[in-house]
């Protein structure tokens, strides 16, 4: 080194120069891959966090249109007076920490040939594009439900300000009045979750408005954890008796709602029965985000298509779809889904940036639900890419593993349970945003 | 001399951190797609902050191989484990128990 001249420098680094590029071709010095990831939530938040995980040098940018995101998951616990809605809010220094190039701002525009992003005050070109869209409501669905009168009957379906008015209105509810809750056909966001959300209202009611009553009307003949729900009205509100606190009407009893009149909360069935509510909670059916459709990522079915293995879009090459907007064979939507998803597009990405084979992928999705305090219930599965029911590619469900609760746990499990749900919460959020 | 000697170093440095950072934190494997789903529950890198929830993070290949095998034969009885070590063979197991016992390092 001490006899090192000048000439031998610039020799030296010519030849390290040159190695370094031969190297690492698609990732030369100085000029990082650029992943730019739009949504904020569960499936994207993640992937930002994966992204830096699996390669620190990325160029990685997260685009959100909102300063803070509240879960869907917990929400319902916000509803039963369980915990406050900033307890289910996060903001994003946690992903600026961790080396992400945070945007809050709305995306207006994607071109998948140009590969750039246009926003409401700036633009972004990538070389990968992770999309985690959510969800949309389908406000044609059920007549005389628009995004204007949300404000008087609130869906609740997307936790926040919907969530703050759910709650407001059941606290002002009479004791003696009457909750009705609509839950959609599958698929949608969170299967288990309308039926937590009776469950912890139906807790609310039971703590301060004894002479009051939850109605649920499906548009399905059956919903996920039924018995294990059933199982756990009957022990906690009287299910089954004449005084439950909570009743459920399904596809064959011709709960269907297809029509609100705002005023009156008044929702009327296929069939024409009608059942008037002082507190009403419509959710309605759900198709992938906005924003999908504007990239035109979607398919027929309203849900986007994508690679199994690795969340590729079939509709636009290097744009990746993950959580609920993407059809995920037998993966539910779900948190849980989207953060798995997330982690597994993160190291696609990072794997086709690098032109290496992404090994075998496998994912897990589990779901929790309160049906009381100290009583908590899960389904879980554990998924590969095979091949589905119809022969084609897909994701599947692993045969013999997974599942539900057992019917017969006794109580310590069911509050053990539900001590989980609330550490797997703490959890998944810190792992996302922490 | 010297101080050349000091500028080549640092430009060595320079020119060598992205790359060799990237390839310390690629980890790209069977092993580590199996794994990353684990940590939505127990926490990041296997360190687990909610209560009850138990950390990954910090035990031996052995101790998490012997309690895996046990959670997919029922032999240790669990609410949520035992239904999902179902999912994998037994060669899977032991690949989840290796890299969580060689990656995933206690923070706390």
């Amino acid at each position: 080194m001490a006899h090192l001249s000048r000439r031998h420098f610039l020799k030296m680094g010519a030849g390290l120069s040159a190695l370094g590029l031969m190297g690492f071709p698609l990732l030369s010095l100085g000029a990082a891959a650029k992943v730019v990831v739009i949504g904020g939530g569960s499936g994207g938040a993640t992937a930002a966090r994966y992204l830096k995980r699996y390669d620190p040098s990325l160029d990685v940018t997260l685009i959100e249109r909102n300063e803070t995101y509240c879960t869907c998951y917990m929400s319902n616990e916000v509803l039963s007076g369980d915990r406050t809605l900033e307890q289910i809010s996060f903001g994003y220094e946690g992903l600026k920490k961790a080396g992400i190039n945070v945007v809050i701002d709305e995306v207006t525009k994607v071109d998948p040939t140009a590969k750039k992003i246009t926003t409401a005050k700036g633009e972004f070109s990538y070389d990968k594009l992770i999309v985690s869209p959510g969800t949309d409501l389908k406000w044609d669905a059920i007549e005389g439900y628009t995004e204007e009168t949300a404000t008087e009957i609130p869906h609740a379906w997307k936790a926040g300000e919907q969530t703050k008015i759910l709650r407001a209105q059941l606290e002002a509810m009479n004791d003696g009045g009457v909750v009705v809750i609509t839950a959609p056909a599958n698929p949608f966001r969170c299967p288990p979750g309308p039926y937590e959300r009776a469950s912890l209202i139906a807790q609310y009611l039971k703590e301060k408005k004894t002479k009051s009553k939850l109605i649920i009307l499906d548009a399905k003949p059956n919903f996920a954890k039924q018995d294990l729900f059933m199982q756990g009205w009957e022990k906690l509100y009287g299910y089954k008796t004449d005084n439950s606190l909570i009743s459920w009407k399904g596809l064959e009893d011709q709960a269907n709602v297809t029509k609100v009149d705002v005023k009156t909360r008044t929702v009327t069935t296929d069939f024409g029965d009608t059942v008037k509510a002082d507190v009403l909670n419509i959710i309605p059916a759900q198709k992938a985000g906005k924003l999908a459709f504007d990239i035109g990522l979607t398919g027929d079915s309203g849900w986007c298509p994508v690679d199994f293995k690795t969340f590729e879009s079939a509709k636009h090459k290097d744009i990746y779809v993950i959580g609920d907007a993407c059809i995920a064979g037998a993966m539910p939507k779900s948190g849980y889904s989207a953060n798995s998803q997330g982690k597994t597009a993160a190291a696609a990405v990072v794997a086709s940036l690098r032109s290496i084979e992404l090994p075998e992928t496998s994912h897990i999705n589990t779901c929790y639900s309160l049906v009381g305090k100290n009583y908590g219930i899960s389904v879980a599965g554990i998924y590969k890419v095979g091949k589905g029911e119809d022969g084609k590619d897909s994701i599947v469900a692993i045969k013999d593993s997974g599942g539900v609760s057992a019917k017969e746990a006794d109580e310590a499990t069911r509050a053990a349970e539900a001590a989980y749900a609330h550490g797997w919460y703490k959890n998944i959020t810190t792992e996302m945003f922490g | 001399m010297k101080r050349s000697a000091i500028v080549l170093s640092v430009w060595i440095a320079a020119l060598c951190t992205p790359t060799t950072q990237a390839a310390d934190n690629v980890k790209i494997s069977r092993a580590s797609l199996l794994t990353q789903p684990c940590f939505s529950c127990h926490g990041t890198n296997g360190n687990s902050t909610g209560i009850p929830i138990p950390s990954l993070a910090g035990q031996t290949e052995a101790a998490l191989s012997v309690s895996l095998l046990a959670f997919k034969k029922g032999e240790r009885p669990a609410t949520l484990m035992t239904r999902i070590a179902k999912g994998y063979s037994d060669e899977d197991l032991q690949l989840i128990a290796n890299y969580l016992a060689t990656e995933a390092k206690p923070t706390h």
